[in-house]
């Protein structure tokens, strides 16, 4: 999928982006569109620049102190001030879950993951083992 | 042969797995207060049950999205989040009501105060939430849960009139001395119980684990349309021998042995050996996928990986959230809270939430984006939509219920 | 009946500020037929599980289990019950009601320990007064609807 296809009209990005599964290109979850980025190009037409994930892009979407106090929460954590975002261009599919055409270290969308990972759930015996 | 034997193997599971604390209790209870007066509610709770999670199985085969995926994409994240903490409430009440009813059963094998058995009961769920493969904790409990047909053969064993209990089954006739309002908050209550909304979040989270694609449609059909109402049957069983032994009597199931009891007056020490396996397979059984449904829904909803396809450290946050909600579930537990009164408040709280599952399910089920040619057809859309009637009213009616007939005690 | 006692146990505690009520006539013998029903469901348990453990039908833990829930629920619902001032019209099925409560909850006591001692030729003869015990209790309550 191009930049091109993209523009507002040929895809509804309220319907067939927001809120949407997002996968790395092992097929593994890592996290929602939960806003986009848009920008107006030379053409006069808006186009999807980027896909927003984390509490940083959702926090707005939810509102009221709910909204803040996640987004702020996640800004004092991760120490960034910008939801964290994917490229266009790094998008390979739109489908019922949007694939990513790079690994999940490169989309670096679930910081919060990682850090359970490898604080918390990495401690615990049998955690690099596939159930049973 | 090997498809045969998989789809006999899921439909024996879907019986074994059918019941659990919340159907246990609620069907003793109103067998043993209103006989087989509301033997309707189980009938119409099963058909319900198996309308949904018949669409919620199809959903997921052809979009391979779960349930709460779908939920947050179509009532956005604000709708979507209510959602989710509503939902999870109850599911987490009933995941502590399930522990509970484990470490019940295992005082009724042993006599040893339930309250010792509840740290090692969430210590072994947890530990089969974390190494255990999906299909292994569905078969397993599915298939040792089947125990409970213990109640059924007792049922036959004691021999009852027959048509005096299709009498009363069929005209819905209140004894005398139980009031309306109890009638109807029981009434809710077995609803809840019969359509639990974890079932679905588990049955559609377990069709993305055991990767179910159109072909499998078939057989989710088979396992639901035909497991679902014999496990209702079970339901129905529980209820009978309790009209038939306790009801006369006036006694009022209170505890999980009283439950029990009908088994040991019908058959004996090995009955009720077998009807006490039954409990904890079907408790255990239930609290694996209920334990595995707060992970689910929050990891569903944010876009965390989850699931038991990949390794522990791959679904960290999953993992986090199942861990902590046994944790929880043992401290609640371990403030000496009575199981069963746990199990009823989950219930009934379970009646309240139905809407917030069924309703989106429903939607996306007729979104051809979505479906394709697996959309619903007009049984599925005729049914849905009468149910979702059926479902707001018992929502609406479930609290004040509850509060009008104190917890049905009046 | 640990339950069926427990809520207006609490609705009671509530509205009187921790002191015991004094309910009128109506009210009055709404809770007392309660705690009387509370009472015969678990006088009959007891009664099921001598007969069943009699009979060899019944596994001893969760005759035990059962005794030991049932003794709590009759101490419940009796205590929610002698808490409650009776109306002066009441004072007959108030002392008639503290009576067979009082007979019932010696007689599963006594049921318990007989059965932790396995004393299984006292089983029927308990059952009996149990079942006995109960049906009284069960004339009061409806005496009193």
């Amino acid at each position: 999928m191009t930049a091109q296809e993209t523009a507002l009209g040929k895809i509804d990005a309220n319907l067939e982006l927001m809120d949407r599964q997002v996968l790395d290109n092992d097929g593994r979850m890592i996290g929602k569109v939960d806003d986009v980025e848009l920008e107006e190009r030379d053409d006069g037409r808006i186009y999807v620049s980027a896909l927003l994930s984390g509490p940083g892009a959702l926090g707005p979407r939810i509102g009221g102190g709910l909204g803040s106090i996640a987004t702020g929460t996640w800004a004092r954590l991760s120490g960034r001030s910008e939801p964290a975002r994917v490229d266009w261009s790094e998008v390979a599919s739109v489908e019922t879950a949007i694939k990513l055409a790079v690994g999940r270290t490169t989309a670096a969308i679930d910081g919060f993951e990682v850090w359970m990972r490898d604080r918390v759930i990495a401690a615990i015996p049998g955690s690099k083992v596939l159930p049973r | 042969m090997k498809k045969l034997f998989a789809v006999a193997l899921g439909i024996l599971t879907a019986i074994g797995g059918f019941v659990d604390i919340g159907d246990l209790v609620t069907n003793a209870t109103v067998g043993s207060r209103f006989g087989m007066s509301l033997a309707w509610v189980v009938v119409v709770g099963v058909v319900g049950i198996v309308v949904f999670a018949e669409m919620s199985g199809r959903v997921v085969a052809v979009s391979g999205r779960p349930t709460f995926d779908i939920i947050r994409e179509r009532l956005g994240p604000r709708v979507g989040l209510a959602n989710l903490i509503g939902s999870m409430a109850v599911t987490l009440l009933t995941f502590i009501a399930e522990i509970g009813g484990v470490a019940l059963a295992l005082e009724l094998a042993t006599s040893v105060w339930e309250y010792f058995w509840i740290p090692f009961t969430a210590a072994a769920v947890w530990l089969v939430l974390w190494r255990a493969k999906f299909q292994l904790v569905e078969n397993v409990f599915g298939l040792m849960g089947l125990a409970l047909v213990v109640f059924a053969v007792a049922l036959w064993q004691l021999g009852p009139d027959w048509s005096q209990m299709w009498h009363t089954a069929s005209t819905a006739a209140k004894p005398g001395q139980e009031a309306w309002p109890s009638y109807w908050y029981y009434a809710v209550a077995l609803f809840g119980a019969a359509m639990t909304p974890y079932e679905v979040f588990f049955f559609s989270s377990g069709g993305v684990e055991e990767r179910w694609t159109e072909r499998e449609i078939p057989t989710v059909r088979a396992n639901v349309f035909i497991g679902f109402p014999l496990g209702g049957l079970l339901s129905l069983s529980i209820a009978g021998v309790a009209a038939v032994t306790l009801f006369p009597a006036s006694i009022q199931v209170e505890t999980l042995s009283q439950v029990g009891l009908p088994v040991a007056i019908a058959l004996g020490k090995l009955g009720l050996a077998i009807a006490i396996l039954g409990f904890f397979a079907a408790t255990f059984g239930a609290a694996a996928e209920t334990g595995l449904s707060v992970g689910y829904s929050i990891a569903q909803y944010f876009g965390w990986q989850w699931g038991k396809f990949v390794r522990p450290r791959d679904a960290a946050r999953f993992h986090a959230v199942v861990l902590l909600s046994t944790i929880l579930a043992a401290v609640v537990l371990l403030t000496t809270v009575d199981p069963i009164l746990v199990t009823e408040f989950s219930v009934v709280f379970s009646a309240l939430a139905l809407p917030l599952t069924y309703l989106p399910i429903l939607i996306v089920a007729n979104d051809p984006a979505y479906m394709g040619s697996h959309q619903n057809r007009w049984l599925a859309n005729t049914l849905g939509s009468v149910y979702l009637v059926v479902v707001l009213v018992a929502s609406i009616a479930a609290i004040p219920l509850m509060i009008w007939t104190k917890l049905g005690t009046t | 009946m640990r339950r069926a006692t427990a809520w207006p146990l609490a609705a009671v505690l509530l509205l009187s500020g921790c002191v015991p009520a004094s309910p009128d006539v109506g009210t009055y013998d709404d809770k007392a037929s309660q705690t009387l029903g509370s009472a015969v469901s678990e006088v009959r348990t007891v009664q099921r599980v001598m007969e069943t453990s009699y009979d060899g039908r019944m596994l001893r833990p969760t005759a035990r289990t059962q005794m030991r829930y049932s003794e709590d629920a009759l101490d419940t619902a009796t205590s929610a019950f002698t808490e409650l001032n009776p109306p002066p019209t009441r004072d007959r099925v108030f002392e008639r009601a503290n009576t067979l409560l009082g007979d019932a909850g010696d007689l599963v006591t006594r049921a318990r320990i007989t059965l932790e001692r396995s004393e299984e030729r006292r089983y029927p003869g308990l059952a009996k007064q149990l079942g006995r015990t109960a049906n009284q209790l069960e004339r009061l309550e409806e005496r009193l609807q």
